[in-house]
């Protein structure tokens, strides 16, 4: 119903884009759990959605199991996997944890790889279309009220203590194992929701899909985002699945690039305050330098953008960790600060 | 690191003044991206187009970048050709040319980006079978007739009426080289080492398995590897003990080169045998005297003495300043596979093109890489060339017929 009314004024290629952004979303909510709640260092999150991507596409493949069951069963699954490896790796912490977590993403992989029932390396092809936007948008919403809930109720702030002191979180009665593994195995439960939307959006899975390359993707939208915030997490899955797109022809690129330099202005504007001369040339040379680029470097960037846009793409993740380590949520925040004091100042 | 809430507590609220934030934040990106859908479909909105749109989508960066840049290079030399000649129909060929990454998320936007918003008639790719079983649902929903030039999983094609390729496919290959292994080489006993993670050398190592069997020869070990292994002495051990008269390796060079080096190192005299993925002039590099003598399967070779195969040749090398691979060779069929289409179509309708490929398909269709007719399943029943490895070139040896 949402679909057909958006499809009025948007083609169905914008609107895959948004179910895209919808299941990442859930990914990066649900990896910001482990990540950014609980402090623990997880890059193993492509595991946990291939386990619920390829239960519940087998489900619905060979039993034609409805879609929503078969999609609690993938999810079921991959919980049960939280849980496996929650157990017997979370007294590792740090680096150790991290390279746990990824080698059992890799097992998962490689297992999936050898099921020929699956598919195995050829991939799991003719699921059937049983996730469209309506779907996505409508679990993405509950799965974000359910999270945003959980990271505020008792539990939640058990997890935070957890990551801002694990040894005083103990000392206060905290059970933090067992609250390191219910952060695994809920944030599990999600990715596993999120796999098995993709499959069926997709209708086709392949192992390799699930490597640690989609393990840094949902990495890099909670870390750009702002770690340990769901409206980051929410802000860097939808920035992160546009970009690549917006990058492929010379208006995206000029686009983004504009957007990024009103940005950067806004951020130096509050920066810089105390000099406003030196500021203002300093934007009016940059901007003309951005301009002149963009106009007579356009027959080039038109050539290679389908090189260009993954090298653009890189250097953009580059800058914003060099000069916003906060994340868009920080930078949000930075911008909005202005306007509060303002807005406060009115009050008052 | 500090919450934003941290004072609040429990229940489900929004920030307002955040909410604003983020709508803004998403709007602006939204922008910046419906901007630029706007103005190039606004472009497409008239009945008669002046241009035919064909759409390619290749991996351009990525793990296989090298295959994709190749296909890029010789569609693009394709329609310069075609335009040169008038184009098709009297009208001229426009290519929209995008990248998928080798990511079958990326080519599922890739393939819907360029039915909706640059209208293409047809598209052209993906290039791996992964990629290509994305993508070509999509396009069959849509009714767009998609061409894969080098997706060889037998699955790719069954996705429905619309998905087409120029490539044979994975059985096919295996059973060229047991039969030459067989036939021609005499061999009795035979090896296979593959990668179990890879779906072409795993789909390649078990059609030889069993088209060997079936000629009457022995299959005397089956090893396998992992993709990230470049440590082969257990699995080669093994097989010298096993004493084949032929090992086959359907992996890329950069895998057979070393796996060759390190055959020899144990005194394995035995012949290598392989698939199309050791078409690379690296071969001989990394590779070097061991894999001297090895036999492998492509799809064409650039010796062949057919004259379309050597002006083709000779094109690419005074445009490129390089030899054309085996996937720009495939690139350069499947386009004009599609033009072949569109002609027979006779009007610029993707269910007409899709027709008219089918009929070109069937009546036959020759290009540089030999000439095929598409079955049932619209798969290409073509001939293979073997090719010899000797003296740091490639011989052809001969052409195998289905």
């Amino acid at each position: 119903m949402i679909e057909q009314l958006l499809s009025n004024f948007m083609s169905s290629y914008q609107i895959q884009i948004l179910s895209f952004i919808g299941i990442f979303t859930i990914l990066a909510i649900s990896l910001d759990i482990i990540n950014g709640y609980t402090g623990q260092f997880s890059i193993g999150h492509a595991g946990f959605m291939a386990v619920g991507g390829y239960v519940a596409a087998y489900l619905t493949f060979y039993h034609q199991v409805p879609f929503i069951l078969a999609t609690l069963a993938g999810a079921l699954s991959a919980a049960f996997f939280g849980l496996l490896i929650g157990i017997p790796t979370l007294r590792l912490r740090g680096d150790y944890l991290a390279i746990a977590t990824l080698g059992f993403a890799e097992i998962i992989r490689v297992v999936l790889l050898n099921l020929d029932v699956v598919g195995g390396a050829r991939g799991f092809a003719g699921i059937s279309n049983l996730s469209n936007f309506d779907t996505v948008l409508i679990i993405t919403i509950i799965s974000f009220i359910v999270l945003y809930n959980f990271t505020r109720s008792a539990y939640g702030r058990a997890l935070q203590s957890i990551r801002e002191d694990e040894i005083a979180a103990e000392c206060m009665g905290v059970p933090t194992t067992y609250f390191k593994v219910l952060a695994f195995v809920v944030a599990a439960f999600f990715a596993g929701i999120a796999g098995s939307l993709y499959g069926h959006y997709l209708m086709f899975l392949h192992p390799n899909d699930f490597g640690l390359l989609r393990s840094i993707e949902i990495l890099l939208m909670i870390v750009l985002g702002g770690m340990g915030n769901l409206w980051g997490a929410l802000l860097g899955a939808i920035v992160l699945s546009i970009l690549p797109e917006s990058l492929r022809n010379y208006q995206g690129i000029v686009y983004t690039i504009a957007v990024v330099y009103l940005v950067g202005v806004a951020i130096s504007y509050q920066k810089g305050k105390q000099n406003i001369a030196r500021w203002l040339a300093g934007i009016l040379i940059a901007g003309l330098a951005v301009g002149f680029i963009l106009i007579y470097g356009k027959e080039l960037i038109i050539r290679y953008a389908g090189q260009m846009r993954m090298i653009i793409y890189s250097i953009l993740l580059i800058l914003m960790m060099i000069f916003q380590p906060s994340g868009l949520i920080g930078l949000a925040r930075d911008l909005a600060k202005p306007l509060k004091e303002r807005l406060r100042g009115v009050k008052a | 690191m500090k919450l934003n809430f941290s004072e609040r507590k429990g229940v489900f609220i929004l920030s307002k003044r955040l909410l604003v934030l983020i709508t803004v934040f998403a709007l602006v990106f939204s922008l910046s991206f419906a901007g630029c859908a706007k103005k190039e479909g606004a472009k497409e909105e008239t009945k008669e187009p002046e241009v035919i749109k064909i759409g390619v989508v290749t991996p351009l960066t990525g793990d296989v970048a090298t295959f994709g840049q190749s296909t890029k290079k010789a569609v693009e030399m394709a329609v310069e050709e075609i335009n040169a000649a008038g184009g098709v129909l009297g009208k001229k060929i426009e290519v929209v040319i995008e990248d998928d990454r080798n990511d079958p998320k990326e080519t599922a936007n890739v393939v819907r980006k360029l039915i909706d918003q640059d209208k293409v008639v047809a598209i052209i790719g993906s290039l791996t079978s992964k990629c290509s079983l994305a993508g070509m649902p999509i396009a069959n929903a849509k009714k767009i007739p998609m061409i894969s030039n080098a997706s060889t999983n037998p699955k790719v094609t069954l996705t429905g009426p619309y998905a087409f390729r120029v490539c044979f496919i994975d059985d096919f290959q295996g059973q060229v080289m047991a039969k030459f292994a067989y036939e021609e080489l005499g061999a009795k006993k035979a090896a296979v080492l593959y990668d179990i993670g890879n779906d072409y050398t795993k789909g390649l190592a078990e059609y030889f398995v069993k088209s060997f069997k079936e000629l009457g020869g022995e299959i005397v070990a089956e090893e396998t590897y992992q993709q990230a292994d470049n440590d082969f002495n257990a699995q080669l051990t093994s097989i010298k003990g096993k004493n084949p008269d032929v090992i086959f390796l359907p992996d890329y060079y950069q895998k057979v080169s070393l796996i060759a080096k390190q055959a020899r190192g144990l005194g394995i005299k035995a012949t290598f045998l392989g698939g199309d993925g050791w078409d690379s002039p690296e071969l001989f590099k990394l590779g070097g005297e061991a894999i001297e003598g090895g036999y492998f399967s492509n799809h064409y070779s650039q010796q062949d003495p057919d004259p379309k195969t050597q002006e083709f040749i000779k094109k690419f090398e005074e445009k490129y300043g390089e030899k054309p691979d085996a996937l720009a060779a495939l690139g350069y069929d499947a386009f004009y596979y599609l033009v072949e289409g569109i002609k027979k179509a006779g009007k610029v309708d993707s269910v007409a093109i899709r027709d008219g490929i089918e009929a070109v398909g069937k009546a036959g269709f020759s290009g540089v890489t030999g000439k095929f007719t598409i079955d049932e399943n619209r798969n290409p029943i073509k001939a293979a060339v073997v090719l010899k490895v000797e003296g740091g070139q490639f011989k052809f040896v001969k052409r195998v017929e289905p």
